[in-house]
């Protein structure tokens, strides 16, 4: 069964038709929900109000045509459909504060049509079109709200912030349910709530563009010091890295250097163990050397003691037969001058040749003990150092002299 | 005999029998049908009805006294008449929107209703149209104590605490209505 729909838009909220209007081949029902409600209409009465219910075939159809036609049932038969759940209307809010600032915004209204009040809508009816829409409405309210309610209660406030208080906002409710209570009731309008949306005033503008520029300028000083603080950071990160990297650098050159130096030093001490390994051997062969010299040295020491004995004791000998001549050529002399002495012929011709002869064999003597002492010198063959000739061996390099 | 909320006064004969409170209903719900089978729609309907009525007439009471106390300056009296305005409206709002049952007795998915439970829905809807006419009564009171200057502002709160229970006492119907099997 085909549905008549008396709604297609959500701005509708109420509308009357005549049902002889809907013209159809076949009949069509009305479903009411629970929140639309019908009021039937019938030769100037009021009817019946319906809501969550099915009109079964109540409207259209060509036997209801024809039947009309005819003049069969009433000649007069209208249906005031409604919406019964609550709806809002935007009012617009104009006027001015004590102090003379104006004041814009929107007044919102929560509205509602009771079930019982749908036939008051005649009144409307009666006076406009046939259907009744939001926009209907606040025309219709809207001067009145403006004069009765929202200008006188604007007037009454401080400035401003007295209109964006709280007890503003219970105060035009108050002054929209007490005021317009009556304009309500006459057309079966039931006022749920009321409340004010007031716009920003040029004043509230000037503050916001004052506290946008506000927020801005500290906006961009804490962005300025973000970013200053973020170079300052970038900066010591960067002084930090290069001054680790020196420090690589350097730790690893000093390591390099410190290798380089336990090197020289492990090749230093290598030379020096090896210098050392010299020494010792040149020490050892010069131990060695010198004890050879040494003995060397002692064995031409004692050739050389040997020598100088046998040159004592010969020397000693010669100096014992040389006194030994002497005294005996004393002897003989002292016996030859005592026979001449005793024979008278000491005369001093006799004692001066007897002196000459004396000084003479002195002479001789002292020649022969001489001689020896200022031998002639040579060479060493090894050394080339100057030896005495008769030593028999070097005592320089002490090796044995022909 | 008892006194009836409404006034006047009936005849309790037994207080288990439903009959009693069908009577008493009857005295406010204009044609009440108690529940009988071919009229168990029409009684719930009939029931919101009434309750819609009086919440009307307390929301009328109330709206006296608010727009004269908004008159008068007096914005304390004027909040809380406000705010009980509120509250009948919600209360309006839940028995507006509350189940009203298919064309069989009382749901479609019901298949028997027996007198016990049909007995406590009468019951129930005695008391909460026995709370509502008190709340009517009480807001009669108030618009009168505010034309005399007398206890408004304790009578408006009365009024809206009687409001309040009777939307409470009312949300429970659905709860004995789902018993109903």
């Amino acid at each position: 069964m085909a549905t008549h729909r008396w709604r297609d838009n959500p701005e509708v909220i109420a509308r009357m038709i005549d049902s002889g209007s809907i013209q159809s081949w076949s009949a069509k029902n009305i479903v009411l929900k629970p929140n639309e409600t019908c009021a039937i209409m019938a030769n100037g009465k009021i009817q019946d109000i319906l809501s969550e219910t099915v009109l079964k075939n109540y409207v259209g159809g060509f036997t209801r045509w024809l039947g009309g036609k005819m003049g069969v049932g009433s000649s007069d038969h209208k249906l005031i459909f409604a919406m019964t759940g609550p709806f809002d209307l935007l009012v617009k809010m104009e006027g001015a504060t004590a102090d003379g600032a104006k004041v814009n915004g929107m007044l919102n209204l929560r509205l509602q049509i009771q079930r019982d009040d749908v036939p008051k809508l005649v009144n409307i009816f009666a006076n406009s079109g046939r259907e009744l829409t939001r926009g209907f409405f606040a025309t219709m309210y809207g001067t009145e709200i403006l004069s009765r309610v929202v200008v006188p209660l604007l007037a009454k406030q401080a400035d401003i912030n007295a209109v964006r208080s709280a007890d503003f906002a219970d105060l035009m409710e108050m002054g929209v349910r007490a005021e317009m209570r009556g304009s309500f009731d006459q057309y079966g309008i039931t006022m749920l709530r009321a409340f004010a949306v007031v716009n920003e005033t040029d004043l509230e503008k000037l503050q916001a563009f004052r506290q946008q520029t506000e927020v801005l300028t500290a906006r961009a000083d804490l962005v300025n010091e973000t970013s200053l603080a973020a170079l300052d950071r970038q900066q010591s990160l960067t002084l930090a890295r290069i001054e680790a990297e020196a420090e690589v650098a350097k730790a690893k050159a000093r390591g390099e250097v410190e290798a380089a130096l336990e090197s020289q030093l492990l090749d230093l001490r290598k030379q020096e163990a090896e210098w050392a390994a010299e020494r010792d051997d040149m020490a050892a062969r010069q131990d060695i050397q010198m004890d050879g010299k040494q003995r060397k040295m002692d064995i031409a020491m004692s050739a050389f003691e040997q020598v100088q004995a046998a040159k004592r004791e010969r020397m000693a000998q010669e100096a014992e037969s040389n006194l030994t001549r002497q005294q005996h050529t004393d002897d003989i002399q002292r016996e030859m001058m005592q026979m001449a002495a005793e024979s008278g012929a000491l005369t001093p011709e006799v004692m001066q040749t007897f002196i000459e002869q004396q000084s003479a064999q002195k002479g001789h003597d002292s020649k022969s003990a001489v001689a020896p002492e200022q031998a002639p010198s040579s060479s060493c063959p090894s050394c080339g150092e100057s030896v005495q000739i008769g030593w028999q061996v070097c005592p320089h390099c002490g090796i044995t002299l022909r | 005999m008892v006194n009836h909320p409404t006034g006047g006064s009936m005849t309790i004969g037994n207080p288990a029998d439903t009959l009693t409170y069908v009577r008493a209903l009857g005295l406010i719900v204009g044609g009440y049908g108690a529940y009988k089978r071919d009229k168990r729609r029409e009684t719930d309907i009939a029931v919101k009805e009434e309750i819609l009525r009086c919440a009307d007439r307390v929301r009328t009471h109330v709206e006296n006294v608010h727009d004269d106390a908004y008159r008068d300056g007096n914005v304390r009296l004027a909040k809380t008449c406000q705010s009980t305005i509120e509250e009948i409206d919600a209360l309006r709002n839940d028995v507006n929107l509350g189940e009203t049952g298919g064309e069989h007795p009382f749901f479609s998915k019901q298949t028997t209703t027996s007198n016990k439970v049909l007995g406590k829905l009468i019951k129930h809807d005695h008391e909460t149209l026995t709370i509502l006419v008190k709340a009517v009564n009480r807001s009669n009171d108030l618009e009168k104590a505010a034309a005399e200057e007398g206890e408004v502002m304790k009578a408006v709160r009365e009024t809206r605490q009687l409001v309040s229970s009777v939307r409470g006492h009312f949300s429970e119907r659905r709860a004995v209505l789902k018993n109903i099997k």
